[in-house]
């Protein structure tokens, strides 16, 4: 077996990070995948901090990618969120993520690019990330 | 006591028929339980397309010349054949579409000057969406009412409820012969004969029966039957409307254009006749035929034996997966077809689907455009095996040495 299912993918999918509703909300954006039926609600906490947690039905890489993406994204200046969601979504699709500064958990998305029936169920968290910077 | 009827199909030769088996996928060999969603072509259908538009192609209906005259031999001989198949009174009553979906559109808008507001339109709670949203359509263009007949957890209509919800306005009952989502064989006949007794008008859609039973529409008495060639061994995009010819010529046109019409002048024009009322502009001539071949390899196959042989490997399937923790089946009619559905615990279907395709297991996972029934069943989706007489036990012992090492990696 290739390395979809690989430790890093599993361990986020099992145990994802930033799993949940915050108290105190300031906005939300619920996406849907048609295809397979994925559904994420990916939130943002009213508070400096700005939080991005999710709550999703879905599978293993989509919820594995937007464990990775809170992740990456609660740690990333407000500014700077809008270009690093666009850049990391490009990264995807051609399985071309940079590291940068960014963490290594991240880099276990450039496997998806391998499994095409698979790049939208990794897309899903990034779009509604996407979304939600835009209705703010 | 039942005869213990004896499994003689000889399966290896007529894989031999479907060369597109004969290939490796991730270095195993091929496994296609996917062939509720399409079945794949024997020879005899991809020569015939090869062959037409080698020798034969040209439009039809309308030259005077050798390969217009062929080509129409060639489209009209197949709804000959097709008519025969489902066994039509007429051969104009088989109308040609490009499958199931526009079938069903076809007759959803056609119908629409004769709907009026607060008439009701009946569904099951099992439908595919392609027979949920064209009626949805039809009933807000008209301000009439869309029902739907619920059926039970085993995935069954229930009659008794049937028989509450058609009422004197009901014009119309629209329902799947075999559920793409759970094998479930509805009793098509029996609500054929409820839809009748208040006049309403009734579509069965056969995309997931033709090619898995004999269909008699005479015997059925159904308004509408349709079906799609893709799903019976022809080729993609070409699909069937049967129609009662009464009806039918009671139906506006869908499609306005060439071939459709008798005589047009700026201002006004008149409509041809049946089947060409319906057939707007240059068909999937190609497809036609190649549908016409995959009816003739049917006819020539011993039929009952080939059906049979599928329903020995679904059974074969289902006691090997119940056998398995944590399965559970998604429809457990009695009456059932060579579809089975599933979850594996608290599993999502796309990545068992994923970890199965690595073992060269073709199997459909998700909604199977059935989101209401999902709904019913509260779950996101299913993994579907659906099976063909090119199937073989050793392939379902396969699937389930695949499905185990996807509850490892997944579990």
């Amino acid at each position: 077996m290739d390395n979809l299912y690989q430790s890093t993918i599993m361990d986020h999918g099992h145990n994802p990070l930033n799993f949940g509703k915050p108290n105190n909300m300031s906005c939300s954006v619920e996406k849907f995948n048609p295809l397979c039926g994925d559904k994420i609600i990916l939130y943002l906490s009213d508070d400096e901090s700005a939080t991005f947690m999710f709550e999703s039905v879905s599978c293993v890489i989509c919820k594995a990618s937007a464990s990775i993406m809170t992740m990456v994204i609660n740690e990333t200046n407000f500014e700077e969120r809008q270009n690093l969601i666009q850049e990391i979504m490009v990264g995807i699709k051609s399985g071309n993520i940079k590291k940068n500064n960014l963490p290594d958990d991240l880099l276990c998305l450039n496997q998806i690019t391998n499994y095409p029936s698979r790049i939208n169920c990794a897309l899903l968290p990034w779009e509604s990330a996407q979304e939600l910077m835009t209705t703010i | 006591m039942n005869k213990i009827k004896k499994n003689t199909f000889d399966s290896n030769k007529i894989r031999k028929d479907f060369p597109i088996l004969d290939q490796e996928i991730n270095g195993s060999k091929l496994i296609y339980f996917d062939n509720a969603a399409s079945t794949q072509k024997p020879k005899s259908v991809i020569k015939s397309i090869k062959q037409y538009y080698e020798s034969d192609h040209s439009n039809v209906h309308r030259g005077v010349h050798a390969l217009s005259i062929r080509a129409t031999e060639g489209y009209e001989k197949s709804r000959e054949t097709v008519s025969q198949f489902v066994n039509a009174k007429h051969d104009h009553e088989i109308i040609f579409t490009k499958g199931s979906t526009e079938s069903i559109n076809l007759v959803a808008n056609a119908i629409t000057d004769q709907i009026n507001e607060n008439d009701e339109i009946l569904i099951s709670a099992m439908e595919h969406h392609s027979n949920i949203v064209p009626w949805q359509e039809l009933c807000r263009r008209s301000r009439a009412n869309l029902k739907i007949i619920p059926i039970s957890e085993s995935g069954e209509i229930k009659i008794d409820e049937l028989d509450k919800l058609i009422t004197p306005k009901t014009r119309m009952i629209s329902m799947v012969h075999v559920s793409n989502t759970l094998g479930t064989i509805n009793p098509i006949k029996k609500i054929i004969d409820l839809a009748k007794s208040v006049g309403a008008l009734t579509l069965i859609d056969g995309a997931q029966a033709a090619g898995h039973m004999k269909i008699n529409v005479q015997e059925l008495d159904c308004d509408f039957y349709v079906f799609s060639g893709h799903k019976i061994y022809g080729p993609t995009g070409v699909g069937v409307l049967y129609g009662k010819e009464e009806i039918l010529n009671r139906l506006s046109p869908y499609q306005y254009g060439g071939e459709m019409i008798l005589k047009v002048t700026f201002n006004e024009t008149t409509y041809n006749s049946l089947p060409h009322k319906f057939e707007a502009g240059t068909p999937n001539i190609a497809g036609v035929i190649g549908l016409m071949n995959a009816v003739k390899y049917l006819n020539n196959i011993d039929f009952e034996e080939a059906i049979h042989h599928e329903m020995v490997i679904h059974d074969y399937a289902m006691n090997q997966l119940k056998l398995m923790p944590n399965i559970k089946f998604i429809g457990t009619a009695k009456e059932r077809s060579s579809i089975i559905s599933f979850t594996i615990g608290d599993l999502h279907p796309h990545d068992v689907g994923t970890i199965l395709n690595q073992k060269a297991v073709a199997v459909r996972t998700g909604h199977h455009c059935t989101m209401p029934l999902m709904d019913f069943y509260q779950i996101p989706g299913t993994i579907r095996c659906s099976f063909s007489f090119y199937n073989q036990k050793k392939e379902v012992d396969m699937m389930i040495s695949a499905i185990e090492l996807a509850c490892e990696m997944l579990g």
